[in-house]
């Protein structure tokens, strides 16, 4: 097998020649990212899991006081960055005027800016070849069923979003030098992150990550703080009396069936190892494969591959088509001494880490939101192995390059349908968004209505806000969406 | 994929029903058949009638043009929840109102919008003929 060639990276990325390729990578994220903002921005501000976290917010006498309340509300989660972020988003609201909406919706939008933009330029093109190659892993990315997951929900925020865009932060300033600020960034991100969702675990391993395969913008000192770090919060929790909650705390799959948390207690409460395995093992095969989704695979459920639903047989088909190509990249790049790895091959291992934690942390439930970090790092693992491929095919025979050109054509254009089809799901999430606000202060029962005055205008404002937002009725969205896309 | 973006972008921001998908433009009547309980409360909200007729477009619940109250929409497209989210907002429902619902309840039975329309009035069940739909385009 011939040797991938390698590729240098120097601090200024950005050097006459790479200047043309960079500014194409960028105008293409920029437009997909653009239309994608569009669609979420037409996403009533959810009532679950969001609304009570912006009431508490305004409730609170201050972020302090409100800092050490929600460190000690939950008995299996730490989350006070949650509803620090909610005040502070909502204090925002009330100072500039503006709908809750355009401020909530509006972060989240510059959320799914920054996970793209930060995936530029983690993925540093520098040459014209790069492009198509970014173009893919572009695809890859916004396809995956793990971004959809970053989009579909806010909690006011989505925290998945932002501890994948920590985590990317990580890497991107990894490849360049060891600037002093790069490691304050880093370790405020790390702090932030913990603080927000328990997923914040992961940008302590990218942290480490970065730092053991000895790219240059991470000290090897602030992998030992960062650990430090991960240690404090580690100790603080069952100080705070926050333990991790156990088999039967969520519902997940099993095989082809989806269980209530009780049956899985029943079945596995005894014997958890094979379960706790299944799901760890779900998890890498759920971003390298597409299946299984939520513990549950579709493939089980189908008698005959032609009864396979649709949907999972485009995801199968562009996931292990892109997974064999990172495959053959690993292999054909890592097997030179470790010394001699490019900066390509490094970050090829640290997605490989970063996919591997995810997985981890389905141990006792798995569901897309805990895999988004791991489906953003694979795909920045295609498009460095696409880019390994471009450089290799120059020395190629034709029916092989004919071969590829089909392969990766076909792939590419599944991926692009499976982006297209978060526009579709986001459709469908502002319409059942929207709904579930008609069943929040009802106009005919008043005993359901809040006591506090404030809490009730709360509401009522943001239901009216919700309200106003026009939505688009699954009854008008193309039949066929439902097969295609949505499993 | 990034031409259709910035056909959807584009389209989007010329026009609110242009782009990818755009939001609906319905009526009352429409809004409660399709089960849009949102857009329902938008629309009363911003001063429609719950029990006006208005406008049912073909191929929502039959392939000609109806013209239905809202709470009819719900009784013919087999929504108790919808019904009673009308009753909420206003939707009136006197004895007349409730023996015509029942009657086309007959045509689109559904056992919880029956339970519902048993409730909503203590006049007894009637003997219904063949709604006439003719009358309600």
């Amino acid at each position: 097998m011939a040797t991938i060639p390698h590729r240098r990276y120097t601090e200024g990325l950005v050097t006459a020649a790479s200047r043309g390729p960079l500014a194409a990578a960028f105008a293409l994220a920029l437009v997909i990212t653009a239309a994608l903002v569009q669609s979420l921005y037409r996403v009533p501000v959810q009532v679950s899991d969001s609304v009570d976290a912006i009431v508490a917010g305004q409730q609170a006498e201050s972020s302090w006081m409100l800092l050490k309340e929600t460190s000690r509300s939950s008995a299996t989660t730490l989350r006070p960055m949650r509803y620090l972020q909610a005040r502070w988003l909502a204090t925002l609201a009330e100072r500039t005027r503006l709908p809750y909406h355009a401020v909530f919706r509006g972060t989240h939008g510059l959320l799914a800016c920054l996970l793209i933009g930060l995936f530029c330029w983690a993925a540093r093109v520098t040459h014209w070849r790069d492009v198509p190659a970014f173009a893919f892993g572009l695809m890859v990315f916004t396809g995956l069923h793990t971004f959809a997951a970053m989009l579909r929900e806010a909690f006011p925020v989505n925290h998945f979003a932002a501890v994948a865009a920590a985590a990317l932060m990580i890497v991107a300033m990894a490849v360049g030098a060891p600037r002093a600020w790069k490691q304050l960034v880093m370790l405020g991100a790390l702090v932030w992150a913990l603080l927000l969702v328990e997923l914040g675990v992961l940008v302590w391993l990218a942290v480490v990550a970065c730092a053991l395969v000895r790219l240059p913008g991470v000290r090897p000192r602030t992998a030992m703080v960062a650990t430090l770090v991960l240690v404090v919060y580690v100790a603080a929790r069952p100080a705070l009396g926050i333990g991790s909650p156990g088999i039967g705390a969520h519902n997940s799959g099993f095989g082809a069936t989806y269980l209530s948390g009780a049956d899985l207690e029943a079945r596995f409460g005894a014997h958890p190892l094979p379960f706790l395995a299944y799901n760890v093992a779900g998890g890498a095969l759920s971003v390298l494969a597409s299946e299984p989704r939520f513990g549950v695979y579709q493939l089980a459920t189908a008698r005959t591959p032609l009864a396979l639903s649709p949907v999972v047989a485009i995801n199968i088909t562009s996931s292990v088509v892109t997974t064999a190509l990172i495959l053959w990249y690993a292999f054909a790049s890592l097997r030179r001494p470790r010394e001699s790895w490019s900066t390509d091959q490094r970050l090829l291992i640290v997605a490989g880490v970063m996919l591997a934690g995810g997985a981890g942390l389905c141990l006792t439930y798995m569901k897309d939101e805990i895999l988004s970090v791991s489906g953003a790092f694979y795909a920045l693992a295609a498009f460095v192995a696409m880019r390994g491929l471009l450089d290799r095919t120059a020395r190629s025979t034709l029916p092989v390059l004919i071969a590829l050109a089909v392969v990766f054509t076909a792939t590419s254009s599944l991926w692009a349908f499976r982006a297209v089809g978060v526009h579709f799901e986001l459709r469908r999430v502002a319409f059942i968004t929207r709904n579930d606000w008609t069943r929040e202060l009802p106009a005919d029962d008043r005993s359901r209505w809040p006591s506090e005055p404030a809490e009730v205008a709360l509401r009522q404002r943001l239901k009216g806000e919700a309200l106003d937002v026009r939505v688009a009725s699954p009854y008008f969205l193309p039949r066929w969406g439902e097969r295609y896309w949505v499993e | 994929m990034a031409l259709g973006g910035a056909w959807s972008l584009v389209a989007g921001a010329a026009s609110p029903q242009g782009g990818l998908w755009p939001p609906d433009v319905v009526t009352l009547s429409e809004a409660a058949a399709i089960a849009s309980s949102g857009e329902v409360e938008r629309l009363v909200r911003h001063g429609g009638d719950p029990n006006r007729r208005a406008r049912v477009s073909p191929g929502i619940l039959t392939d000609g043009v109806l013209q239905l109250t809202p709470i009819e929409s719900a009784v013919w497209s087999r929504n108790e929840a919808m019904a009673r989210q009308l009753v909420g907002l206003g939707a009136v429902i006197d004895d007349s109102t409730a023996r015509r619902l029942r009657c086309l309840h007959e045509a689109h039975p559904d056992a919880s919008v029956r339970a519902w329309l048993e409730q909503v009035s203590t006049a007894p069940w009637p003997t219904c003929v063949a709604v006439d739909t003719a009358g309600l385009r």
